[in-house]
């Protein structure tokens, strides 16, 4: 196989990504995403976070090539190890598919076959790469199933999708995500669908699980807390842009974007008791109705009329952060004189 | 004495279960009792699965009891439909407002709709009480003529509540109503619900899985698991004092939105067992670090916490509800 791929350099590195929608009727067509650009180093996990339709998802999927029909990547690129996805043959995408890039979704339910035993799923994903035995398969899924916590593996891997719970079925998932040993694992929010409780088992899990075999992490999700629990870095994505990028220490000490700390303020802490709960006011922009400069400037505090045209690209603001805001000295000054009252 | 609206009074929920050729009735909520008061917002929270929602829906009539009774304002419900006079109030606000609203009716009508139905107010005054209520929900009267895939999901709940305060009840049941939501919109709605309470005066019966929601917007919080209560206190007491393992567990799970909380990821052990095959003795006992021989042989009963504060009615069914450990919540530490 052939790598570009050098030790120095990053393991994904996403530049000016571009993605287009078209509405149905096939008639119109918006963007979803807008140069996009951000990059996951080996051994690293960085959160995606963002609202329904900020464009996350999209950005995961086109990594690996698996956009929906009517969605496309128009311009930009998709380096792994240095090989553009978008421009690589297709041969090429599927080799790094399972070996090089994997992917855990949100619905276990709709990406297990429910006619299958979730073992076979195992083994066929590991088969699929390897030229194994069906009997070298099964050991490998078998300690594969015990890694991930699986109870009593002989007898579940026998079991189908529909008599498991949800938080095995997700064990399952990942065990199939990991079978080949992958550099980069995609995560669309894999814990979104669980009980609390069985969220925190499988963030557990995956913390143990990159911790163990050293591989990378680009976790898509809505929920800043989980991002805190998982990740060292994340970009924050608003109306198809990143829109803050930073450590996660050093984002959740002080945002650098009006966005990210209205995201934190409407997330009710579960330690402590506020006398009014503060959301963002007015709604997200949906697709095809986002509005001109920036896209936050209708429910931002901060807005002037700089803010209602013009671009508005990331910027760094100190080292290794970066923001797309301009007002941030005033964002800082208002939340320091919130923080002394 | 604080006066009730809804008590549910030693409740069983039984549905068949199908497994192969055998049927079995299967408790969603088993011997349950508790009470809302007037005026209040009771929150009850539990992992899917915990019978929380068949509760919810027996409270408005869409489940029927299999023993025990349910109780609003004094008058025992009787299983099955209920009279109109009666529905009027009692009121739900469903999960999902895309499935809970007519696709293909603008607002106006679905609300009018409501009013011609239950023919509460004089046909005059219906058009003014609509656009009176849309105010109240926080909506620009332009919507009422929109229909809902023109609205944002934050949009669609209002309208739902809307609907829910037409006939101005006297109980308001919401079933997980912000947990569709998106965040930025979510502390909106939550809000809202705080607001009628003190505008309206109306009490709330609050079914969320949610504690941080619950948290901000409850004054008393029951806590079910696997069909049982097994936890309820006033929410200061719950969240700064949990007796029950199963509390403990859920505060520990919250993913905490702190810079350095992927250094304490806390999680209890095992899964939920089938409703079909509960473990004897505690129905936690199965995931509970502190469970015993007694655990085993003995279930436990809702029990009350002894408690510094005078006047209170904390319980838990744990054996130890006493004897457990003052709680330190994980990220208390710092």
């Amino acid at each position: 196989m052939t790598t570009l791929s050098s030790s120095t350099g990053p393991l994904l590195q996403v530049e000016n990504l571009c993605i287009d929608v078209t509405l149905v009727g096939g008639k119109k067509t918006v963007p979803a995403v807008r140069n996009v650009s951000f990059q996951v180093e080996a051994g690293e996990a960085v959160g995606l976070v963002g609202e329904s339709g900020s464009g996350k998802s999209l950005t995961l999927r086109t990594i690996l090539g698996i956009l929906p029909n009517g969605v496309r990547a128009t311009s930009g690129r998709v380096l792994f190890e240095g090989v553009d996805l978008l421009k690589a043959p297709k041969r090429t995408v599927n080799r790094l598919r399972g070996t090089g890039i994997t992917m855990i979704f949100q619905e276990p339910m709709t990406s297990l076959n429910p006619i299958a035993k979730v073992g076979e799923q195992i083994v066929d994903a590991a088969r699929a790469k390897h030229s194994w035995s069906k009997s070298e398969a099964g050991e490998h899924a078998l300690s594969l199933a015990r890694h991930m916590g699986i109870p009593d593996p002989e007898n579940t891997l026998s079991l189908y999708p529909h008599e498991l719970s949800g938080g095995l079925r997700q064990r399952v998932m990942i065990a199939a995500a990991l079978a080949c040993q992958p550099k980069l694992v995609l995560c669309d929010e894999p814990t979104t669908a669980l009980d609390v409780t069985i969220q925190a088992q499988i963030i557990r899990l995956l913390v143990q699980l990159k911790d163990e075999l050293g591989m990378s992490m680009l976790y898509v999700t809505h929920d800043l807390a989980v991002v805190a629990q998982l990740c060292q870095r994340l970009e924050v994505m608003y109306a198809g842009s990143i829109v803050e990028s930073g450590l996660v220490r050093d984002v959740f000490r002080q945002p650098d974007h009006p966005y990210t700390q209205g995201l934190a303020r409407a997330t009710p802490d579960v330690d402590a008791v506020v006398d009014q709960l503060t959301g963002i006011r007015g709604n997200a922009p949906t697709l095809g109705n986002w509005p001109h400069g920036c896209a936050f400037h209708p429910r931002c505090d901060y807005a002037t009329d700089e803010c209602r045209t013009g671009n508005f690209p990331l910027r760094e603001t100190s080292t290794g952060r970066a923001s797309a805001c301009i007002h941030i000295d005033r964002l800082h000054e208002s939340m320091a004189k919130e923080g002394s009252r | 004495m604080t006066v009730t609206i809804l008590d549910f009074n030693d409740v069983t929920v039984s549905f068949m279960a199908r497994r192969g050729k055998t049927k079995k009735p299967i408790n969603a909520a088993d011997h349950v009792t508790f009470s809302v008061r007037k005026g209040e917002i009771f929150g009850l929270v539990g992992e899917s699965g915990s019978g929380k929602s068949t509760l919810a829906r027996l409270a408005v009539g869409l489940n029927s009891a299999a023993s025990g009774s349910v109780v609003f304002d004094g008058m025992v419900l009787a299983n099955g439909k209920r009279p109109r006079p009666l529905r009027r109030r009692i009121q739900m606000v469903f999960q999902d407002p895309f499935s809970s609203l007519d696709p293909r009716m603008t607002v106006r009508q679905q609300l009018m709709e409501v009013l011609k139905v239950h023919d509460a107010i004089p046909a005059g005054e219906r058009a003014a009480h609509c656009e009176k209520i849309f105010a109240q929900v926080e909506l620009p009267i332009s919507l009422l003529d929109a229909r809902p895939s023109q609205m944002s999901g934050g949009q669609r709940q209002r309208v739902a509540i809307a609907r829910a305060l037409l006939l101005s009840p006297e109980l308001l049941v919401a079933d997980e109503p912000v947990s569709a939501l998106d965040v930025s919109v979510q502390a909106g709605i939550v809000q809202l619900f705080a607001d009628l309470r003190s505008q309206l005066g109306v009490s709330i019966f609050f079914i969320a899985h949610d504690l941080a929601v619950v948290r901000h917007l409850c004054d008393r919080v029951a806590v079910m698991y696997m069909g049982k209560i097994v936890e309820e206190a006033t929410t200061d007491q719950l969240f700064s004092n949990p007796r029950h393992p199963y509390t403990r567990a859920l505060l520990d799970s919250i993913p905490r939105l702190l810079p350095d909380a992927h250094e304490q990821v806390v999680a209890p052990e095992g899964e939920p067992p089938s409703l079909s095959r509960l473990p004897s003795g505690c129905r936690f006992r199965s995931r509970c670090p502190n469970a015993t021989e007694k655990c085993v042989s003995e279930e436990p009963s809702l029990i009350a916490v002894t408690s510094t504060e005078a006047n209170s009615s904390h319980l838990a069914s744990c054996h130890y509800a006493n004897d457990l450990e003052v709680y330190v919540g994980r990220n208390r530490t710092s």
